[in-house]
């Protein structure tokens, strides 16, 4: 095992899943990779309003792909961390940025990758049930 | 998720749970980690007709039991021999006779048990009813409080 490729989803619960890749990684000498998909928000921020709508994808996977960078930073040179920010369904978009990657684990939260799954869980499910490799899945101790 | 000390391996003898438990074992030796077997047995709740007629609580359910036992009995002990060979881990066993889902007593296990990962297989013996229902490994992954590594079948693994 020597790549991880964490799904990270922007919300205060994705540290404590960066935290267990990260202390996996450090332990069996393993890279990282920051992994953030976008998919059509419910809900738009006020600047989305400004802009055409072509470009909309574009400016939410900018603003993924800054936050991840910035959580990059701060982790040790030894993990190698990359950053990596697809447009499409979370859990789709993990199995093929896994596959693309040639990760040899996904790291996921059990529950939050926007919307109900906040309290279904349905991304960690589907990733658990059609991934072609190892799935960790790291449940929050932050209440939904 | 800090220190990997205790990695709890539910098994069902399926070629996915075969590979988690190689996967534990490589896991393990580089953490220095100890690893738990645990096997969850369910009575069956339908045999066919013609077969053999089992009363629950009834002598015939006793010895399918005990039949049940011996046998799985046999496969951990193959499972354990297989870890200290390749591995140079002494896995303690665990099995449970428990009727439902195996994924509760997984998770209520690794609760009181103060496990620090659950490694598993995807795909349990649980047929097609995990594609309404869920596999068992997805249950577990909900319901768990501390990380779940599920590994897929061997031929599906890149």
């Amino acid at each position: 095992m020597k790549r991880i490729l964490v799904g990270l989803d922007g919300s205060p619960r994705e540290a404590e899943v960066l935290d267990a890749a990260r202390a996996l990684a450090d332990k069996i000498g393993a890279e990282l990779i920051l992994f953030r998909a976008i998919s059509l928000p419910t809900e738009l921020p006020p600047r989305a309003l400004a802009v055409p709508p072509a470009s909309l994808g574009e400016l939410l996977v900018d603003d993924a792909r800054q936050h991840l960078t910035a959580l990059a930073a701060r982790l040790p040179e030894s993990v190698l961390p990359r950053v990596r920010v697809d447009l499409g369904a979370p859990w789709a978009a993990i199995r093929d940025a896994a596959r693309i990657e040639n990760a040899d684990l996904i790291a996921i939260g059990s529950h939050g990758y926007g919307g109900i799954d906040r309290l279904l869980g349905t991304t960690a499910a589907k990733v658990v049930n059609h991934a072609d490799r190892s799935v960790l899945v790291i449940r929050s101790t932050k209440p939904v | 998720m800090g220190n990997i000390r205790r990695i709890l391996v539910p098994v069902d003898f399926s070629p996915p749970s075969r590979a988690a438990v190689r996967y534990a074992g490589e896991l393990a030796q580089e953490l220095g980690a100890t690893i738990d077997l645990l096997h969850i047995w369910r009575p069956p709740t339908f045999i066919p007709a013609g077969l053999m007629v089992v009363v629950p609580g009834a002598a015939d359910h006793q010895s399918l039991e005990s039949l049940a036992e011996t046998e799985i009995a046999e496969s951990m002990h193959a499972l354990v021999a297989e870890l200290k060979a390749e591995r140079g881990i002494e896995a303690r066993l665990r099995v449970g006779f428990q009727p439902g889902s195996p994924a509760d007593p997984i998770v209520e296990l690794a609760e009181r048990g103060e496990f620090d990962l659950i490694v598993m297989g995807t795909h349990g013996r649980t047929g097609v009813a995990r594609l309404f229902l869920g596999s068992v490994a997805e249950r577990v992954a909900r319901l768990s409080h501390c990380p779940v590594l599920i590994v897929p079948a061997p031929a599906a693994a890149a």
